[in-house]
């Protein structure tokens, strides 16, 4: 049984927020939806040897991006026109032209519900697969696959791009890192500005090594040549494993290139766009490139759009269809089909499986303020490359975008679907006793 | 003799050629900014020799810009701006301006400034999460119409500098934005969705008489008369991305601009109704141009 009513979810304090969903506990969440549950994929080695998570942290609205409604009631529907993907039957809304043009190749899931109504448990959920509380966090799907892969090379096994911790307010998003599993696979949290410029925050919390700027590689090397005397300072027992694996992956030259964004041609730069997140997608490629078997690629680092000091997320409470059409719908719509283009001109799409989604999804129903809230039981995801069938659409959401027809897709059967594709089976898996009770979204494969 | 028709038809052909690189020149679009940072919301003012502008300047913050035509130079408008301001609009003489602020978590004014940028008042929003949205300043100077969310609609109101005495304008389903008077301040153009998605639309200043202008596949928004009421610039998706195009003011005639492969948006006229200033996006970056706007009928 799968049991979902209606939700109150106005505010993003951490407080005053309620959910009437409930889930029936004696059912998993996506129970039927497969076939061939805990059904084996055969396989010699994993299908996908990287993987990029595009997180769109803050939640974007289904209706207004990837699943529109235009036949809907108007309070329902938003402004914006739908227009034909690659894909028959399936629409966008024109805030995604070039998304709809590649549609071709990727798979669409339309079914998605999670039980977390706010930013940092649905942010936990969404990362993890689990509730936040009870302790202990359940580790990232980056952490698990960076545990299976082990740490080779100086290249870290998990990056993730922001400047920091993902964050809701003050409060930072406990399933960002190993969790359960020990912050040794934590991911290495790599910064990346709108012109291109990389910074690593773990090197910044040294003295003598400020914000990093890989371009500038003789300053580089001035700075990491103060590197031993500063350890000298502060002592080795303050240099954190962190601290080593970022010092190590820049003083190799091959890890140095492959954060280097200047060994792209203007050109190749241009096409992703020069934001952030458009900067941050092609580093995130020459990771893949280089070999990082996880990339989380975090839209932004706050969830929030508009709040003093914090960067523009997909949290729309205000101003929802004015942010979609002249902020985030245009820098998605460019770096996204960037990076498949580019994954797949460099011959590592088979190879790099991409998810693309956020924490959960915004009101089918216009909020008072006209702008969309947080809605939980009904949001998408994308799904390209490293073992995914393309130009499918799994599931539908019903007339008004509120409630998925059928079975839902839980964020537990997500992680356990990256973990499958990149080489983490049931018994391995359970070994490293984690993604406990997950399904395969065998539709995907 | 024959020389001198060889001359004379030498001459000409000259003429042609120079007059013909004259009209290409002044026909393509001319680049007056070179950061490339996210863009919107163009509004001109002095006269025509500047132009305000909002631009992404950090991943956190909207900030106002002022750009010189002259020496093509940027400084931001409110240099001590701690947070996102947005949407400029200026007055018809330019004597004062409009533009909203982040005033709090999901909170966001109206402010209005004279030219000197002292304020000269503030229509706050409601409690909770509350932001109004395109400011448009009466030519007389009287009023601020502007839209503003709520029931579940994006309605247009009028108010005085303060927020008092609130009218009505527009009250339909969807979301109606972007207000923008004619220069007599008798009619206003604005974008609605009340219909389908964003359409354009033209109504008295009172609110009376409303009448759609266009009717096209994609969204039709931001329209701005030009300085002598008689067409109406605007953004349209209808040849399949953003691009800005010019009809009569009936909406009659609509014409495009530009041909860009790149979204092309925000435009604004200047005072000799000749050109436009539009915001360009080109190979991932985002700057203003000029561009010149057909004569029309």
């Amino acid at each position: 049984m799968f049991d979902v009513g209606s939700f109150r979810t106005k505010t993003c304090g951490t407080g005053g927020r309620r959910s009437f969903l409930r889930l029936a506990a004696s059912v998993p969440i996506g129970m039927g939806l497969s076939q061939a549950v805990g059904q084996q994929v055969e396989r010699h080695g994993p299908r996908a040897k990287s993987v990029i998570f595009v997180f769109l942290w803050g939640a974007p609205s289904h209706l207004d991006t990837c699943d529109p409604k235009p036949d809907a009631p108007l309070e329902f529907r938003g402004p914006f026109h739908s227009i034909a993907t690659r894909t028959p039957g399936l629409n966008f809304t024109e805030l995604l032209p070039r998304m709809a043009a590649r549609s071709d190749r990727f798979s669409i899931i339309r079914t998605h519900a999670t039980s977390e109504p706010g930013h940092p448990d649905g942010g936990t959920m969404a990362l993890t697969g689990f509730k936040e509380i009870p302790a202990p966090v359940q580790p990232n799907f980056g952490s698990i696959v960076a545990k299976h892969r082990g740490h080779k090379g100086s290249l870290p096994p998990f990056v993730s791009l922001a400047r920091g911790i993902v964050m809701d307010g003050g409060r930072r998003i406990e399933g960002y890192g190993g969790g359960a599993l020990s912050q040794a696979y934590d991911p290495l949290l790599v910064g990346c500005s709108a012109e291109g410029d990389v910074e690593i925050p773990a090197l910044q919390l040294l003295d003598g090594l400020n914000p990093l700027r890989i371009r500038d590689r003789t300053a580089l090397m001035r700075q990491l040549d103060t590197v031993p005397r500063t350890l000298e300072t502060v002592g080795f027992d303050s240099w954190g494993r962190h601290f080593q694996s970022a010092y190590d992956l820049l003083l190799t030259p091959q890890a140095r290139q492959a954060f280097d964004l200047t060994r792209e041609s203007e050109q190749t730069r241009g096409r992703f766009g020069h934001s952030v997140f458009g900067q941050s997608s092609l580093l995130a490629c020459r990771l893949v490139e280089a070999g990082v078997p996880y990339v989380q690629l975090n839209y932004s680092r706050h969830v929030e759009a508009l709040n003093p000091g914090f960067e523009f997320g997909w949290d729309t409470h205000l101003y929802n269809f004015e942010l979609l059409q002249d902020h985030h719908c245009p820098i998605l719509d460019r770096a996204y089909p960037a990076m498949l283009d580019e994954l797949q001109e460099r011959g590592l799409l088979d190879q790099t499986l991409v998810v693309l989604m956020g924490e959960f999804g915004r009101t089918p129903r216009i909020s008072p303020n006209a702008a969309r809230d947080h809605w939980p039981p009904c949001y998408f995801s994308i799904w390209a490359g490293g073992g995914v069938q393309p130009g499918r659409v799994i599931g539908s959401s019903d007339k008004r975008g509120e409630q998925p027809i059928g079975s839902p897709i839980s964020p537990l059967m997500v992680g356990t679907t990256i973990a499958e594709l990149a080489g983490l089976d049931t018994q391995a898996r359970a070994e490293m006793n984690v993604l406990n009770g997950g399904q395969v979204i065998d539709a995907l494969l | 003799m024959r020389c001198c028709n060889r001359g004379i038809l030498v001459g000409f052909v000259f003429c042609v050629v120079v007059a013909s690189a004259v009209v290409l020149i002044a026909a393509d679009p001319v680049q007056l900014t070179r950061d490339g940072r996210l863009k919107f919301a163009t509004t001109v003012c002095s006269n025509g020799r500047e132009i305000v502008y909002c631009e992404l300047a950090n991943p956190a913050l909207y900030r106002l810009m002022k750009l010189n035509l002259q020496d093509r130079t940027s400084q931001p408008l409110h240099p001590k701006a701690e947070t996102s301001e947005f949407d400029p609009v200026f007055a018809a003489d330019g004597k004062m301006y409009a533009f909203l602020k982040t005033i709090g978590v999901l909170q966001a004014a109206i402010v209005i400034h004279d030219d000197m940028g002292n304020k000269l008042g503030q229509v706050a929003p409601a409690g909770g999460f509350s932001g109004l949205r395109s400011p448009a300043i009466a030519p007389d100077r009287s009023r601020v119409v502007y839209s503003f969310g709520e029931g579940g609609r994006q309605q247009l109101f009028s108010a005085k500098f303060d927020g008092t005495e609130r009218q009505t304008l527009a009250d339909t389903p969807g979301i109606n934005n972007w207000p923008t008077f004619s220069p007599d301040g008798r009619t206003l153009v604005f974008g609605s969705s009340r219909d389908a998605d964003f359409e354009i639309y033209r109504m008295n200043s009172d609110g009376s008489a409303s009448q759609r202008l266009t009717n096209s596949p994609g969204q039709d928004i931001r329209p701005k008369f030009s300085p002598d009421g008689k067409r109406i610039a605007f953004t349209s998706h209808r040849d399949g991305n953003a691009e800005i195009y010019i009809m009569q003011a009936d909406g009659s005639h609509p014409q495009r601009v530009t041909h860009s492969p790149e979204r092309d948006d925000y435009a604004d006229w200047l005072p000799d109704g000749e050109q436009l200033i539009i915001v360009r996006e080109h190979d991932g970056w985002h700057d203003l141009f000029l561009v010149s706007a057909p004569s029309g009928q």
